[in-house]
Formats: structure tokens, sequence, C-alpha cells
């Protein structure tokens, strides 16, 4: 890095950016090494020293070594990435290093063995465009992840950083930022999908002088990780969009609300806050424009219903983070009762691009109501798993096997849950339906922050709307009556149904119960939480009867409902069961077909698992 | 003024007023739980939904957080309210199926018990709190004990734990509060009944006794001294009033919605002249612990007769229900004993008879059969003195009827014994010994004049009996008045009597009263004291022998208005002319009119001329 002297005006941070760019280019070689938590966890950290120590050893010290943001494909972690022919090698171990090194930087030799192999036509890709998994994915909000360094604001510089700032603070007036941002169309990315500008307006219309912004990095839904790998990956670009809105509703302080689990993204956030100080891109005056902007991070407890505006402001003010009754909104009075514009992370890193690119390129991208990308969360039974951002009204076929790559096992899709725990079951009958905000509601499902969890023909729908449920019974913060109740027996009843003591009429009271929690909760917790249920009921209403009436679980899921037997025809009397069976109900000799005793079988399905033959059957 | 419609009329509301405020000016009553006036809403409970119909987000909203906005359509009884607000009922009541508010809730909003599973586990007391103080289980989580002692009286003792289903109202780390100051607003807000601080508090929360319920129950420090006090507002009592003693709390002023209690106010003494005076201060009963024999103080189930009304009384302790103060079971079986300090000539008793107790002791009889049908009720007496019209008739009819078993004699001996009171006593006139076993003994005290009678009548100049009863004029021809010119008497304060007499008494001693202010001018004895301000040296051994209190100093000015000499005055309206100021004035400055020296002298003159 170069000496950090503070960029006063447009033409200063266009004089860095042109240092940076031509140095990059200088390098012939780069590393760069995935240093999201994904790839950490899988070993990156001691990979990068590992290069470090191997490429001094061989003197090569003019090849740059970077570490970056997620990439999104963690399940293939730790990923690696060799420039300037960006030669993509996934799941990297210590002991590739020398080859790489050896092969692929000092010979410009490509390993096939460390390239993804499509298993569809058995082609090995050499850049991560190539992969199917990227392929269809459109990268705005992604846009420098995986790509730059997050803890050097030069990286990010370089990479047309802090432009879109220059450009607003240089030339625009505070209302034609908030026209911009209300053309482009972008709808928030936490869940609720209002429209960014037309709130920002609402906030800037109010009386007073003292606003806030909030970034609202709390990302509770169980299984989403884009905000986190946002705030790792491209701090700056967050602080980017946040001085924007700053600068727009009147605001001079804003708070990142960092989810507690999230020590990295809270370590390069620091990172890009000093140096964005040091660099005179935070603070007073800045760009020489008379505008004053600090960012405060704040740590959340580990609340999901902290996630909730209200229930956050609340826990930045020190109390307990429950949500209150709206109105008044934030927008009109927030935190310490002053008008407070609350985004989500992928809101805010939207904002940039959008002014730097101009809200109708922004809005060409997208559907009629839902404006530019999205990013999910792609979990559950499909092949590839990861964070992939596709633009607004990709069907879900294309996400799930497309990107996804199908089920795995070759098994058969069932469902796709989209929306966190209170988002809502879409059927196989529905997977051409282009995602936006508008559809998914349509369905009685939601955009929530963006998950999308694929379930396969092993699952029980009973059983995933009960355990969501679950989730949703634990984190309901029983302030109103309708959620912390009225969640909570219904969650009792799906328990009494996957136990196979459903009752007639209990679908009937869970269709009311869900009904009224949703219109008579006090905020949106409350106001999802029974889509789960309802939603399940509505596409495999024949799942619960099949409970209730036949006392059935066809997926095979329900131990109360389901009878584990030995297929006397395929059993070889390996004895592996009979031995790890709990209660000693299995009986049989040696290479002879083994039975279960039904009247001595828990159900705990240990047999099942272990028997290597297939032998094992439930009904 | 923000317009809104409600239930399709034209409602009004101010800056900042809710829907439920704009309802209630148009009498539309919502029903509540989680809100209170005086304390910021929350919309917790949601009993309080109503529909939005235009005007805003269409929906349902909770009326008491939600603001009165300017058009806004609003619907608090329609199909999807009563819904809403009928599976809220169930809910809670599934939590708290004990909770009475929530039963009339139910049946009024047709909210039928839902086949549901109510949570298992309730809230756990407080470390070092016994089990079974409070009613945790009526908790419905409204919020509003922790949020008025949060947001009104300051200390937050309470707070909730927990989420969701395992919220619960506890203290920090659920020890006993040091900060609570045992206000009891947390009680006092509470829907349900829910809460007690005595649960929680770490010092001991003195309750205070109720005077007029004589001590069978408790009150608070803002309280109505009886049911048909004069007038019928409450008062407060300062001395166990948290805000005087510690100068926390204050929540009164706060949630009086009348703005009624300015705690800054201080007592005044308010000064009136009056042209007349009707003393009717009544009487007391004798303290029957006395008399060891009784047990009276020692054994709870052994009362006085002015105890036994409140216990029978519908405005009582126990809304009307006789219960024995040790169990609170009904007495079966009850004594009475009659002349307790009454026609006594020697020991603490009183010489006269009380007059009342005969006719109330039979009085409470049938009360007693009215409220305990089989059980059983005894009198001991010494004479039955029933004389007045149809009182004879009365205590014949209580013995005749079996009402009570009357006995003539009197007790010796009361003592416990396996949960009864043994009472001991003769039985004059079979001759022998009976031993009952009762559940309640009620003594029939002698009537005493009330404390401080006698002080009073100091102050008055009136006089009084040996006992402290006040003395009548004259008891055939001026039986209501006193000695003192304008000064009445009415009631118990002149000897014991009954309603009747007292009635009969005061209604004379009023028109006697009415028959001085009247008038324009006053009529006065013509012969009263004149002083001679020549010769009068200010000494004022006068003013001491006055018995009419007639005499009074008075300032002799100078033309510049300075005062020259204090002598002494004589009040023309009290004055008797009874001389006795004229014979102790040294100076011979005071004279009598009509008997003055110079008058006599001619009169002599006159004869012996
Ligand atoms: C157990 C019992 C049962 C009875 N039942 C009956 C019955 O059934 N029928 C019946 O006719 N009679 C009954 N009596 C009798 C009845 O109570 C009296 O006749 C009646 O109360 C007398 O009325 P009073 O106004 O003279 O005195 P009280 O009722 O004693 O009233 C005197 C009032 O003056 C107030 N006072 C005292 N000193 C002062 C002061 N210095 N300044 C200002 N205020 C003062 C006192 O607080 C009191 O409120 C019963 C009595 C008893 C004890
Ligand atoms: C129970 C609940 C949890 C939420 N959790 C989050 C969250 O983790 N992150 C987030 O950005 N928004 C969350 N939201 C949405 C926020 O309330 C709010 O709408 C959002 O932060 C506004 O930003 P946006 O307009 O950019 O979407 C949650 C809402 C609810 C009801
Ligand atoms: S009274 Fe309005 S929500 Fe409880």
């Amino acid at each position: 890095m170069t000496e950090a002297t503070r960029l006063q005006t447009p033409d200063d941070l266009a004089a860095l950016r042109a240092r940076v760019v031509e140095r990059r280019s200088a390098k012939k070689v780069c590393v760069s090494i995935c240093a999201g938590t994904g790839c950490r966890a899988q070993g990156s950290m001691e990979l990068l020293a590992e290069f470090g120590r191997q490429l001094e050893s061989a003197g090569l010290d003019d090849v740059e070594l970077r570490a970056t943001g997620c990439h999104g494909f963690c399940e293939r972690g730790p990923l690696v990435v060799i420039h300037p022919r960006k030669i993509f090698y996934h799941s990297v171990q210590m002991k590739h290093v020398a080859d790489i090194i050896d092969k692929t930087i000092q010979h410009d030799e490509v390993l096939p063995a460390l390239l993804f192999r499509d298993p569809k036509t058995k082609q090995r890709c050499e850049v991560e465009g190539e992969v199917p998994f990227y392929a269809k994915q459109q990268r705005i909000v992604f846009r420098h992840n995986g790509i730059i360094d997050p803890t050097d604001i030069e990286d990010y510089v370089g990479a047309d950083g802090y432009v879109a700032l220059a450009k607003v603070l240089a030339g625009m007036t505070p209302e034609q930022v908030c026209d911009e941002v209300e053309a482009s169309g972008l709808r928030g990315r936490g869940g609720g999908g209002f429209p960014t500008g037309k709130k920002w307006q609402i906030c800037r219309n109010q009386p007073g002088e003292t606003k806030y912004v909030i970034c609202n990095g709390d990302e509770g839904d169980p299984g989403a990780f884009m905000d986190r790998s946002i705030m790792e990956g491209d701090p700056h670009a967050v602080l980017e969009g946040m001085t924007i809105g700053a600068y727009a509703i009147g605001a001079s302080k804003g708070y990142l609300y960092v989810r507690g689990e999230y020590p990295l993204a809270v370590a390069n956030l620091n990172v890009a806050i000093e140096q964005a100080k040091t660099r005179g891109l935070l603070g007073d005056d800045i760009f020489g424009s008379g505008f004053n902007f600090t960012v405060e991070i704040v740590r959340g407890a580990g609340a999901f219903v902290c996630g909730e505006e209200t229930g956050l402001i609340a826990s930045i003010e020190g109390d307990i983070g429950t949500p209150r009754q709206r109105p008044p909104y934030p927008a009109e009075s927030g935190l310490w009762g002053k008008p407070t514009n609350i985004n989500n992370v992928e809101t805010w890193t939207n904002v940039p691009v959008i002014l730097e690119r101009g809200a109708s390129w922004f809005a060409s991208i997208g559907t009629e109501g839902s404006k530019g990308t999205k990013v999910f969360s792609l979990v559950g039974k499909v092949n590839n798993t990861g964070l992939v951002e596709v633009p607004m009204g990709a069907t879900l076929r294309e996400i799930v096997f497309d990107i996804g790559g199908g089920i795995q096992k070759k098994r058969k899709f069932k469902a796709v849950q989209t929306g966190g725990p209170s988002g809502g079951c879409i059927p196989e009958s529905l997977l051409d339906l282009p995602v936006d905000f508008d559809k998914l509601r349509e369905v009685g499902a939601m955009m929530g922050s963006g998950g999308l969890i694929v379930m396969d023909e092993r699952t029980c729908m009973v059983d995933v709307a009960k355990y969501f449920l679950g989730f949703l019974v634990g984190e309901s913060c029983g302030r109103c009556a309708p959620c912390r109740e009225g969640v909570f027996q219904m969650h009792r009843i799906l328990s009494r149904i996957v136990e196979g003591e459903g009752r007639e009429g209990d679908l009937e009271t869970l269709e009311k119960l869900g009904n009224y929690v949703k219109a008579s909760s006090l905020c949106q917790l409350g106001g999802t939480a029974p889509n789960p249920v309802l939603s399940t009921l509505r596409y495999f209403r024949h799942e619960y009867e099949a409970h209730i009436k036949e006392k059935k679980c066809r997926a095979g899921i329900c131990k109360e409902l389901v009878q584990f037997r030995i297929d006397p025809e395929t059993c070889t009397g390996c004895t592996l069961c009979r031995r790890d069976c709990p209660t000693e109900a299995i009986t049989g000799a040696k290479k002879e077909p083994h039975r279960i005793d039904a009247a001595q079988c828990i159900k705990c399905g240990v047999c099942y698992d272990v028997c290597n033959f297939g032998a094992v059957e439930v009904e | 003024m923000i317009k809104l419609h409600i239930d399709g009329q034209e409602a009004e509301a101010e800056e900042g007023q809710t829907i439920l405020d704009a309802a209630k000016g148009l009498g539309i009553e919502i029903p509540t739980l989680c809100h209170h006036r005086a304390i910021p809403p929350v919309g917790a409970c949601r009993v309080c939904v109503v529909e939005i119909r235009d005007g805003g987000r269409p929906g349902l909203v909770p009326a008491c957080a939600y603001p009165a906005q300017e058009g806004l359509v609003v619907e608090t009884a329609s199909e999807a309210v009563r819904e809403s607000r009928s599976m809220t009922i169930q809910l809670l009541l599934a939590r708290c199926p004990e909770a009475e508010v929530l039963r009339k809730l139910a049946e009024q909003w047709d909210a039928p018990p839902l086949t549901l599973d109510a949570p298992l586990d309730h809230v756990e007391p407080p470390k070092g709190v016994p089990e079974g103080a409070g009613d945790r289980d009526k908790c419905i989580l409204c919020g509003l004990c922790v949020r008025v002692c949060q947001d009104i009286i300051g200390p937050a003792a309470t707070a909730f734990a927990g989420r969701g289903i395992e919220r619960k109202v506890t203290t920090p780390y659920k020890l006993l509060s040091d900060v609570c100051i045992g206000c009891g607003a947390c009680a006092l807000v509470c829907p349900t009944g829910a809460i007690d601080p005595a649960e929680f508090c770490s010092h001991s929360i003195e309750k205070i006794p109720n005077e007029f319920n004589l001590g069978f129950d408790t009150r608070t420090p803002i309280h109505l001294p009886f049911p048909q006090a004069v007038p019928n507002k409450p008062i407060l009592d300062r001395e166990n009033c948290i805000h005087f003693r510690t100068g926390g709390c204050g929540a009164c002023e706060t949630i009086c919605p009348a703005g009624a209690i300015d705690l800054e106010m201080e007592d005044e003494i308010v000064e009136e002249e009056v042209g007349a005076i009707i003393v009717a201060t009544g009487y007391e009963l004798l303290d029957p612990s006395v008399y060891e024999e009784y047990g009276y103080g020692r054994y709870p189930d052994v009362v006085t007769s002015l105890e036994f009304e409140r216990l029978v009384s519908a405005s009582g302790p126990t809304n009307g229900e006789l219960t024995r103060p040790s169990n609170g079971e009904p007495p079966k079986s009850i004594v009475f004993l009659q002349c307790i300090g009454s026609r006594e000539e020697t020991g603490p008793g009183k010489p006269y008879c009380s007059k009342i107790c005969c006719m109330y002791t039979a009085k409470h009889a049938i009360l007693y059969k009215h409220k305990v049908h089989d059980g059983q009720a005894f009198v001991f007496f010494m004479d039955v003195r029933a004389g007045g019209k149809n009182y004879e008739e009365f205590v014949r009819r209580v013995s005749k009827e079996k009402v009570a078993t009357y006995l003539r004699g009197r007790v010796s001996k009361i003592f416990p014994h396996d949960g009864k009171l043994v009472v001991q006593g003769a039985d004059t006139l079979s001759g022998g010994q009976v031993e009952i076993a009762a559940d309640m003994v009620v003594l029939a005290a002698a009537v005493v004049p009330s404390k401080g009678a006698t002080e009073l009548a100091q102050k008055l100049r009136i006089s009084y009996d040996q006992h402290g009863f006040l003395s009548e004029a004259h008891p055939k021809l001026r039986p209501v008045e006193t000695n003192t010119a304008g000064i009445f008497l009415a009631g118990a304060c002149h000897s014991a009597k009954d309603i009747p007499d007292s009635v009969a008494q005061a209604s004379a001693a009023a028109s006697k009263a009415l028959g001085l202010v009247v008038h324009d001018r006053l009529t006065r004895e013509p012969t009263i004291g004149i002083v001679n301000e020549l010769t009068c040296n200010g000494c004022f051994e006068c003013e001491n022998v006055c018995a009419y209190g007639a005499i009074s100093p008075k300032d002799i000015k100078d033309r510049s208005g300075a005062t020259v000499a204090v002598l002494a005055n004589i009040n023309e309206g009290l004055c008797q002319g009874c001389g006795a100021c004229m014979v102790t004035c040294r100076s011979k400055s005071i004279e009598v009119q009509g008997y003055t020296d110079n008058q006599l002298f001619s009169e002599i003159n006159a004869i012996t001329r």
C-alpha cells in the first residue's frame, strides 16, 4: 500500500485508481486464495501461508498473493485462482501447493485434477465462468467478492470503488440521489421488499436535524450467509452504499449492526472503516463537499428477532431486542426517537453500482416489479451448494438444476423452501416460477433474505413444517400473544401429528391458527411464521392426511409412523445391525437372514443407517 | 383535529391519540388487557385489535397502540376482528385457565375453550420466595407490571426474561429485589391479579389494616374511608404513602385520569365563624380485653359486637360471608354474651345499662341464622330490656322462633379446645351449669363515650357527666341544649342510645339550631354582664371564671390606631348573666345589666323612701 493520504477531491481518487490499476496489471502472476469463512474452515489460511513460504523459497517474489472474500462455492473450498489466466482450482490441499507453483505458475501448465469436472458433460472447466455453478449467475452484488482483497482499500479503489460516492458528492443533490435509487426499482433485500428510494424519501422528508442510517447485518436466517460474505469480502461497498444513503437522507451517523457470530465480518469492516477514515472517505468534509459521516459497529447478541428493524433498534439502544408496534416506522421515529433509515447489507451493496452505472441500467435487469439480482444461499439436497446470484426472474428450475446441478444421489425433487424459517415450500409443479418478490408471495412463500433449501423425496413435509415452527417457537420474542401462544400451539399440534397422534380437525385448527397468527401478530416474525405450515398444507395436504388418517409417513422420516423390516432376500446375515441395535430387537444367526421384533423395536433407525446392503426397509 | 371513521360514525382525535381513544370518544367499547391509560402502549395482548378498512394499510391493528390517523376507516367488531379476538382470548385462556378477566371476555366474545394444550411449566418464583405467594399461573405476559415499574415508578424491579413461550416476568437473576419500593403499582395494573410485590421485594411490605373493617382486611394508602363516606372521594394517608415515606413512587399523580392528585398539597386548617354547634361525636365500645376470662384479643374467634357487624356486612371484609376469623370456615355455632361491662357496680365496667345491646343482639341472632342456616345461636343475658315501640315483640320472636336459645346468666370462662371455644356459664333459670362448644363468641361490650369527648367538652365549655357523656341543660325541659348558648347535643355522645333515639334528638337539635340562625336578630338574655372600660385594668380574672367562654380580650386604640390598652369584652350572645365575672372582678368593673349597683341602690332608695 502506498502512503495513506487523504483523498480530498474526486480527482485525487481518480489518480489513486490509475496508480493502482497500473501497478496491478504490471504483475504477471497472482495467486488469489479465498479467505472467506467457508474456505478458512477448510484450511485456506494455512494454504495461504504455505504459498507464501514456497514462493519465497522459490524466489518468486514478483508473484502476488491475495486473500479474497467468499466466491460462493464454499462447498468446494479452499478455492484458488491463478491470474492472469484465472485458472480456477477447487478443493486445493497443502500437498498441491508445490505442484501449483511448479507447474502452473512457473510453467503455465494447468493441473486437470484440481479443475472442476462438469458431471453432465464430463468436461473440465478451466475458469470460474465455465463452471455450471457460475455460468448462469450474474454478479452485481458479488461484483468484487472473490476478486479483491477486502482488507486493502486500494484493491477496492482499483475496482472502481468510491467512484459512485465521488460522483454523488460532486454533482448530485440529495433529492437526485433518492430519485435515482427510486428510478432503479431497487427493493429492500432484507425480506420485505420495500422500495428503497421511497424509504429514503420518507426519511429525508422528516423534520429534524439528527437522522441515522443503519445497516442490518443481523442475518438471522439459519443457513443464509450472503450478508456475511459481503461484509467479509467487500466491506467498502457496504460503507460506500451507506455513505451515499446518509447523504441522501441527511444523516451524519451510521450504525452497522453485525450478527455476533460474524467475527471475521466485524474484523474486516473495522479495517475498512479505519482505512476509509484515513483516506478521508469517512469523517468530516468528505471529498471537500462539507458532508460528514461516521459509522459505528454494533455487535448483535444472537436473537433472530433482532433482525427485525424495530427489534434491532431496541437492541442498539441497549434494550432487549423486542420489536414494537409500527407505526411509527423507523423512518419517522427510529433510533433514539430520530428518523432512521435501515437497509439490509445487500441493499446497501447495490447502491454504489446503481449510482455509478445509472438507474436505467439497473432497471433493465430483473422483472417488472423486482429489479436487479438476488443472492440466494442454495442448500439442501442439491449437488452444488453455495451462494448464487441471479437476476430477478430466474426460474427455480434454473437455480436448482442448472446452477445447483440437480438433486443428490439421483433422487427425485420434492420441494424447495424459500425465505428462511418462515418462508414457504414450493412444489415441483411450480419449478418454472420466475423468482421475484411478488411471485413468491403469490404462491405462499417469500423472498426473505434469500434462503433456498432444496428437498428430495426423502423429506417429510409435515416434519419440515414442524422443524421450522420449532425454530420460530424458540425465536419468537414472546411479546405479543398471537405469535407467542399461537405458534407454540401450532407446533404442539404438528408434534402430535408426526408422532402419530394426529386427530380429526387438526388441519382445520392449524389453518385457523395459522391465518390468525399471520393477521394478528405484532411484527412480521409472527406475520410470516405460519408460512411453512400453510404452504405445505396448500401443496402437500395429502401428506398430512396420510399421517393423521393412515398413520403413515411415506417419506419414512417420522419414526412413530414407520415400520422397519429386514428383507430376507437381501440380508446377508452380516450381524452388523444385530450388534448395533440398542434394544436387541434384531435376531438371526450369522449368515442367516435377520429379523426385527416389532414389539421391541424403538424405531431409532440405527439398523437402517448401518446396513451396507440396503436390506433394511422402511414402510 | 384528526377526523376518522369508526364503525360508520365520524370520530375525532387529537394528535398523539390512538384509535382506542377515538373510539372511547364515541362510546365504543374495545376490550383491552395490556393497556393502561397512564402507561405508554405496546400492543402486546392483541385483544383490542380492530380492522382498518381504508385510509391506511388494510388489516388488523391494535387499537391501543395504533395512532388515530386522518381518514382511517375502522371497524371494531367486524367478522375478522371477532375471529381474531376470540382466538386471542382462547389462546390466553389455554395459558391461564384461572384468570377471571379472560373467562369474562370469553363469554363476551364467544371464545369457546379450544382443545389446545396449555404450556406445562409456568414462571418459577424468585429464589427464596415461598411457593404459593401470588398467582403466577394467571400471568398473561401483558407486561403492564414491568412497564409501570420501569416507565412510571422508575426502579425497574422486574423485567422479562426468556423468549417466546419461555418468556416470564421476573427479577434480575431471580433474586429478591432490593430496588423494589413495594409500592404495589404492579399489582394495581395487573389485569389478572397475577403479581404481588411481596413475592419479590427483598424488604417486607407492611399491609395497612383497614380501620373501617376493624383490621379484618387491608387497604392501600389511598382509600375511601368507608363505603358511604361523604364526600364519596378517596383520601391519601400520608403516614403510609410510599411517596411521603421514601420520596419515590408518585404513580397516582400520573395514573389519575382526572389529574386530581397533587402531592404538593398541604393540609390546612379552615376557620369558620358559626352561630350554632351541634355535637354528635357518638360513642365507642369498651375494650373487652380487660376481662381475661373471655379471651378477647387472645382467641381470634372471640369478637366484639361491632366486629360482628363488619363480618356480616355486605360491604365488609368478607363481602357479607360470615366466616370464623381463625380459619375462614362458617361458624356452625355461636354464643352471644350481653352486658359485657354494662350494669357493673364494681370492676372495670360501667354502672349504666348500654341500652342498645339487647336489641342488636336479637338482630345479630337473626342475621346469623340468615347466613348460616343450620347454625346454632345462644344468648347469655342478665335481663332483656326491650323498652321501645315493638321492641319486646321483636326479642320475643327471636327466642320463641328458636332463632337463638336465650340463657339467663353469666359466663365465667372461655377456652379453646379441639378447634372450638368452650363457653362455660350458669343458667340461672334451670339452675345448672352450661358448657357450649362454640365456633365464635360475640361480646356485646358496653357503650362508652368516644375518645376525646371530654377534651371537646372543655373546649366548647359544655358540661359532661362522670362517665364522659355530655350533659344536657335540663333533663326534661331542655334535653338537646347544653348550658352554653348555641351548642346542642345529638346521639350517643349524650348517652347510650339507638338510632331512632339518636335521630329524634338530632332532629330536635337541628331545629333548635335553625331557630337561632333563621332570624336576622338574635334574641338574648336581657341580663348580661357589661364591662366598665374606664376602670377595667385588663387582669382577665373574669375570663378564667366564665363558664360560657363569653369573655375575651379587646384592643383599645387611640386615633392613630395604636393599641393603648387591652381590656375585657363580653360576647353578648354567649353571656348567660350568671354573674361569676362580676363577683370575681377586683376593680368592680363588671356589672350585670338589670342588676347594676346603681339600679340596686335606686331600688333600695325607692323602697325606703
Ligand atoms: C353492635 C351494634 C349494633 C347496633 N345495631 C343497631 C341497630 O340495629 N339499630 C339501632 O337503632 N341502633 C343500633 N346500634 C346503635 C347505633 O350504633 C347508635 O345508636 C348510633 O350509631 C348512634 O349514632 P351517633 O351518630 O350518635 O354516633 P356514632 O354513630 O358513633 O357517630 C359519631 C360520629 O362522630 C365522629 N366523631 C367523634 N368525635 C369527633 C370529633 N371530635 N370531630 C369530628 N367527628 C367526630 C365519629 O367518627 C363518628 O363518625 C348498634 C350499636 C352497636 C354497637
Ligand atoms: C423476524 C424478522 C427477522 C428479520 N431479520 C432480518 C435480517 O436478519 N437481516 C435483514 O436485513 N433484515 C431482516 N428483517 C427485515 C428488517 O425488519 C427490515 O425490513 C430490513 O432490514 C429493511 O431493510 P431493506 O429495506 O433493505 O430490506 C427481519 C424481519 C423480521 C420480521
Ligand atoms: S390492549 Fe391493545 S394490544 Fe393489549
